[in-house]
């Protein structure tokens, strides 16, 4: 190539290969990670049983064979919760115990790609999570029909699983590397999810009534979806400066 | 609506209400006197600091004083905590 | 240098205070409702929103540290943070003797106010563990850093969620801004301006108590040399280092 070319097509073609080098970048880290995980199996099948089994403690609990509205819509989010918490504590550990990070940060590519490619990881978990837990609370404790409830708690529950996967990325990368990860990180996500439960719960326990079930109401789909958009920005724009060093 | 809310609360009368808004007010009052304890105990730490540094610094040059480069020098003496 | 101004700060402090508490119990009308019990409103809903803002402003700070990269701006973060929390305690009891006064009960969840506090109060409740948790000093002002940013834009999308979940419960009782008539508008401003003055003359003060603290541990490693200053054992708190004469630490940390 001579020298000769216009002085924008650098700058353009630079821009085009940084974003095509994104969403490469994403994709090679996701294949990575789902592939991690398919062959340990330590999150999705912790985080689905212990799902199930808190299904059991709150009938224990509660004392009640089956339950509707505001209760079954509370107890499948904090079920779910729970166990996404599980999932957002082992997110970064083998990256901070392996040397993951160093081997990332020394790549030519843009650090952003980490934050987007564990938030889609943690989301893939999170919808097999679902798909394990969602049936077993309507099997184990759900008074109400599951079928008409579905598209409805199906909407809800992925603009709250965005949501989560967000914020517990971005938690998940402030505990890891200090000294009480384990503890900090729930401590620091369960109040920044309580907009998203507040949403959530509110949105699906009309749904979850055997008598007049009904749609869930749009002010809380769109209070998750503004959540989720403004922490989605808050965090991709910070993540950098929790990789640095 | 506010009708409901006005038979719902009834109004205080004066010796019952007075205790809730002076324990409020003594709240408040207490955060801060909190506050100034804290500082009263850091300022006598100050004040101890101070005499220790204005002690060392009129010890006589060459025992202790001003040598910077002295960090590992094994010669001279701990200063006191 | 973080001293100067705190003398005129305090003393208008005073005066402020002073004033408030004269509108309060000798200008403002009782109220209708809530009699002599509705006076509390002029201390929690000040305490309210001071420490909302200061929270805000914390990570209004924050954002200017991580872009300055200045451990100034991190440790006005931090004793904003702090101090706001304290607010934010202070809003909490203030607003559970006002609930007690008012239903019976020491905790109302119909008030929407003080559950987004309670929310939030267990939010920041962690920042102090989180940077003890962290021992290198500049990672440690970075992941808190991060942390302000986060929790501050938080703040205010948890009043709006808490209160859209309150309104249709219960309306709400403990009394609001709106519709405030002429005197005890007056009241309330000046109470507010008051609590808004306490908080700059209380950070104001400390941060000056922490600058002096640095000055003595700098003149002390000037007189006394590198080993004589105690190393400060791990802390949550960010450490100022004075400007001396000498070269900067080992650690090439700029110094102010």
């Amino acid at each position: 190539m001579s020298g000769v070319q216009a002085p924008q097509r650098p700058l353009q073609a630079a821009r085009a290969a940084r974003a095509v080098g994104l969403w490469r970048t994403v994709g090679a880290l996701l294949r990575k990670e789902l592939l991690v995980e398919l062959r340990t199996l330590e999150s999705v099948p912790g985080m689905s049983l212990f799902a199930v089994t808190t299904f059991v403690v709150f009938h224990f609990a509660l004392n009640r064979g089956s339950v509707e509205g505001d209760l079954a819509a509370g107890i499948l989010w904090v079920t779910l919760l729970f166990a996404a918490i599980l999932g957002v504590n082992r997110l970064f550990v083998a990256d901070a115990d392996q040397g993951g990070f160093d081997g990332f940060l020394l790549a030519p590519v843009d650090r952003s790609a980490m934050f987007v490619a564990k938030v889609l990881t943690l989301l893939a978990f999170l919808v097999v999570l679902e798909l394990v837990a969602v049936p077993a609370f309507a099997l184990l404790l759900l008074g109400a029909p599951l079928g008409p409830a579905l598209p409805g708690l199906l909407a809800t529950l992925a603009l709250g699983d965005l949501g989560v996967a967000v914020i517990g990325t971005l938690v998940a990368a402030m505990a890891v590397r200090t000294r009480a990860r384990d503890l900090l990180g729930p401590l620091l996500a369960l109040p920044l999810f309580v907009p998203i439960v507040i949403g959530g719960a509110r949105a699906i326990s009309p749904l979850l009534v055997q008598a007049h079930p009904t749609a869930p109401a749009a002010r809380w789909l769109l209070t998750l979806g503004l959540y989720d958009l403004v922490f989605g920005l808050i965090a991709y724009a910070l993540f950098d400066f929790l990789l640095e060093d | 609506m506010l009708a409901a809310a006005l038979a719902e609360i009834p109004a205080l009368p004066l010796h019952t209400a007075g205790k809730y808004v002076a324990g409020a007010y003594v709240v408040l009052f207490a955060l801060v006197l909190i506050y100034v304890a804290i500082m009263a105990l850091r300022l006598s730490r100050i004040e101890r600091d101070l005499g220790e540094l204005l002690s060392m610094s009129e010890r006589p040059a060459g025992v202790g004083g001003q040598d910077q480069s002295a960090e590992h020098d094994p010669r001279r003496e701990s200063a006191p905590a | 240098m973080y001293g100067k101004g705190l003398r005129a700060l305090s003393i208008s402090t005073v005066v402020a205070v002073a004033v408030s508490l004269g509108l309060v119990f000798f200008y403002a009308p009782l109220e209708a409702e809530q009699g002599f019990l509705q006076k509390i409103f002029y201390v929690h809903v000040p305490l309210a929103i001071v420490a909302l803002c200061g929270f805000v402003l914390g990570g209004l700070l924050a954002i200017q540290h991580l872009r300055t990269r200045d451990p100034r701006w991190d440790m006005r973060s931090y004793v904003v943070i702090h101090m706001s929390l304290i607010f934010a305690v202070g809003t909490l009891i203030t607003g559970s003797i006002w609930a007690k006064g008012s239903w019976g009960h020491w905790w109302v969840w119909s008030e929407p106010t003080l559950v987004s506090f309670l929310i939030v109060f267990l939010l920041y409740a962690t920042y102090q563990p989180l940077r003890f948790a962290i021992e290198d000093p500049e990672r440690q002002s970075r992941y808190a850093s991060v942390f302000a940013i986060t929790a501050g834009a938080f703040v205010p999308m948890n009043f709006i969620a808490v209160r859209l979940s309150t309104a249709y419960l219960h309306p709400r009782v403990l009394g609001s801004t709106s519709n405030l008539p002429g005197p005890m508008a007056l009241t309330f401003v000046v109470s507010l301006l008051a609590m808004a003055l306490l908080f700059a003359t209380l950070c104001k003060y400390e941060l000056t108590a922490k600058h002096t603290r640095a000055q003595i541990r700098a003149l002390r490693r000037r007189l006394a040399g590198e080993t004589a200053a105690p190393t400060r054992p791990r802390s949550a708190a960010p450490a100022l280092q004075h400007v001396t004469t000498m070269p900067a630490r080992a650690a090439g940390r700029s110094a102010l």
